[in-house]
């Protein structure tokens, strides 16, 4: 019961962080009413008190509802677990630093490259190819079917300049 | 009442006599081919792909330009239903309840009688809806003109409440999802005043977030960062026991389909979100309605087909009569509408009272083709089904590595923007951590639809009314649907309140 008291003051504390954002962005809305009476304040001033009262209600829970996933709940909480997140998160980043300069077929390479090594397989150089060769025909159909610009290789563009 | 049933009857069967010519039977099936294909992809819907395909309307005849894109417009809802259920990647919003219900199923080795029931019923509705739309698409769309701003706002409430109240295992949560959905859709410029709100000064937040963004964050992108946390060595995905569906699965799923398409056809025609609000009702509704209450993902359970069959008939349903109120009054509901819209005006042609009597055969011909496009996509999809489920063969690594390149391909594919990849990461590790505390996400993509356009019908609403609140108790279609949000949030807890 402590454990899930913590996490509901966690939760109850993300919460009204998120409501004092809205609540502190308030004053930049405009508050002019119109016709109806109405400002575009109104509406995040909703938001506010929902969020506020939503917040403080889960941060005051003394019961053990607030329990977490029961998959969550049952896992082991190892290091290991972590760090697998972390370079899943660190392969999304890198994707999205680098596909503006490789292009979106060998970036989406190296992203499933990553992901597959953060779920545990290793083959990195043939995780690579099978992600290339997924991104290669998705990259064909969005260019030379649909017409949308997805360039193969920026940085090419980027040194001919 | 038979005059205007034969007169109908009449007109459709010259429709179809047009619709069925070689060269239109080939268009409807490219239209419904590339729908089914877009429909797969998340980020490109079939608005945008209409779009793309509107120079056609220079070199080819009007009946097959609009016969290719009903059939995109029809096959993209059939599409989208296939990835949901499969990768649990919305290509489309409305098809996130299928995503929900349909991918819990897949992880325990149901993925085929998930995708047939989502096929089927998007047949059953689509059929259901089509006819309904042959017979009463004028009359219908004349009675939903006399809804105003009041009306539909209150419908908007309706499907606040319900959402927030029924999804899920707690109200608390729920709404709490839901006042978030609604500030995320707070993000950007309003339009009625044209004054930004929450924009940090940041220029690519001033058209708010995309809801693809939010959506395949929220759920593929949240789904991968929770999975390599917590799945479990022996975990249940890539499981595939079954293609079929049982007996069981039938008796369950037929009155779900009925029920979908009824709940359904009636949104459609009135431009109160398109096709979200029905599906999540038609799930609240089977939610209600299950005697396998357990089973329904968001009580922890394996999936219930009822559950991903009626919000798809209810999709397939809503779609089709979208195009009632497109037809009879010239008002799009929908973004897709809307091109379609403007696909006619390339014509020449206005949709409008006047377009029965104008171009009549046209009108009758595109109703047919809808007809034809749905036994296509039926006949197209159902084999597809055995394929489809072996995708869950694929080793997790991988599966989620290809996930992922979809998922980021959706969010770049619609400006070629670094910041909307940093967005869908950060709503990833929002729905990372909603996943790992329990909250819903379903009420988030509903508040952040909704919520610009409920504050919209609002505004105009005390408008006309001078400012005067009792115009939400005073007008009859109001209170009742007040009353309807009244039952939804008191019933349930009087009766959880009985002992069993």
């Amino acid at each position: 019961v402590s454990q899930s008291r913590t996490a509901a003051r966690f939760v109850g504390a993300a919460v009204l962080l998120t409501a004092l954002f809205f609540g502190v962005g308030l004053q930049y809305v405009d508050a002019q009413g119109g016709y109806a009476g109405l400002s575009p304040r109104f509406l995040a001033t909703v938001v506010t008190i929902g969020l506020t009262v939503c917040g403080l209600l889960i941060f005051l829970r003394k019961d053990s509802v607030f329990s977490e996933s029961e998959d969550a709940a049952t896992a082991i909480h190892t290091n290991a677990r972590f760090k697998r997140l972390a370079i899943l998160v660190g392969g999304l980043v890198a994707h999205l630093l680098a596909i503006g300069l490789i292009g979106f077929v060998i970036a989406s390479g190296f992203l499933m490259a990553i992901v597959a090594y953060a779920y545990g397989n290793e083959k990195f150089l043939r995780n690579l190819s099978i992600g290339i060769a997924i991104a290669l025909p998705i990259w064909a159909l969005f260019t030379q079917v649909l017409g949308l610009n997805l360039p193969i290789f920026p940085l090419l563009n980027v040194l001919k300049i | 009442m038979m005059d205007v049933v034969s007169a109908a009857m009449s007109s459709l069967a010259g429709g179809f006599a047009s619709a069925l010519t070689p060269i239109n039977l080939i268009w409807a099936l490219a239209g419904c081919f590339i729908g089914t294909a877009i429909g797969v992809l998340p980020g490109i819907g079939p608005a945008l792909t209409v779009a793309m395909l509107l120079p056609l309307t220079a070199k080819v005849e009007p009946a097959s330009a609009l016969i290719l894109f009903a059939g995109i417009y029809y096959g993209a809802m059939f599409g989208g239903s296939t990835t949901s259920i499969l990768m649990n990647t919305p290509g489309e919003s409305a098809t996130m309840v299928t995503a929900m219900e349909g991918n819990t199923m897949a992880k325990y080795g149901r993925a085929g009688p998930a995708l047939a029931t989502a096929a089927i019923g998007s047949f059953v509705a689509g059929t259901i809806a089509t006819i309904l739309l042959s017979l009463v698409a004028p009359a219908a769309a004349q009675a939903a003109l006399s809804f105003g701003p009041a009306e539909y706002f209150m419908i908007m409430l309706l499907a606040f409440t319900t959402v927030s109240s029924v999804l899920g295992s707690s109200a608390l949560r729920g709404l709490c999802a839901l006042f978030l959905g609604l500030g995320i859709g707070l993000v950007g410029i309003e339009t009625t005043s044209g004054t930004t709100r929450y924009t940090l000064g940041i220029p690519e937040l001033y058209d708010g977030l995309d809801i693809v963004i939010v959506a395949v964050g929220l759920f593929a992108v949240g789904e991968a960062l929770y999975n390599v946390l917590y799945l479990q060595p022996a975990a249940t995905i890539n499981k595939m026991s079954q293609v079929k569906m049982s007996a069981s699965d039938w008796k369950r799923s037929v009155p779900a389909w009925l029920r979908g398409s009824f709940i359904g056809f009636p949104f459609g025609l009135i431009p109160a979100g398109g096709a979200e609000i029905p599906t999540f009702l038609s799930y609240a509704t089977e939610k209600k309605l299950s005697k396998h209450q357990e089973e329904f993902s968001s009580n922890g359970g394996k999936g219930a087909i009822e559950g991903v069959a009626g919000p798809e008939a209810a999709n397939n349903a809503a779609v089709t009569a979208a195009l009632a109120p497109l037809l009879t009054l010239g008002i799009p509901v929908s973004s897709t509408t809307a091109i379609l819209l403007a696909a006619f005006q390339n014509y020449n042609l206005q949709p409008g009272p006047t377009l029965m009597q104008t171009s009549g055969p046209l009108v009758w011909t595109l109703i047919a083709s809808l007809y034809i496009g749905n036994v296509m996509l039926l006949v197209l999809n159902l084999p597809l089904v055995g394929i489809w489920v072996r995708i869950l063969r694929i080793p997790t690594p991988l599966l989620y590595g290809g996930i992922l390149i979809f998922s980021t391909l959706g969010a770049y594919s619609i400006r070629q923007s670094w910041f909307d990849l940093l967005t869908l990461l950060l709503i990833g590790l929002l729905g990372l951590a909603m996943r790992r505390f329990g909250f819903p996400t379903a009420p988030v993509i509903v508040g952040m639809i909704l919520g610009p356009m409920a504050e919209k019908q609002l505004r105009n609403a005390l408008s006309i009314a001078q400012g005067d609140w009792t115009v939400f108790v005073t007008r009859p279609i109001c209170l009742v649907i007040l009353v309807v949000i009244l039952s939804v949030l008191i019933l349930p807890k009087i009766f959880s309140k009985k002992p069993s």
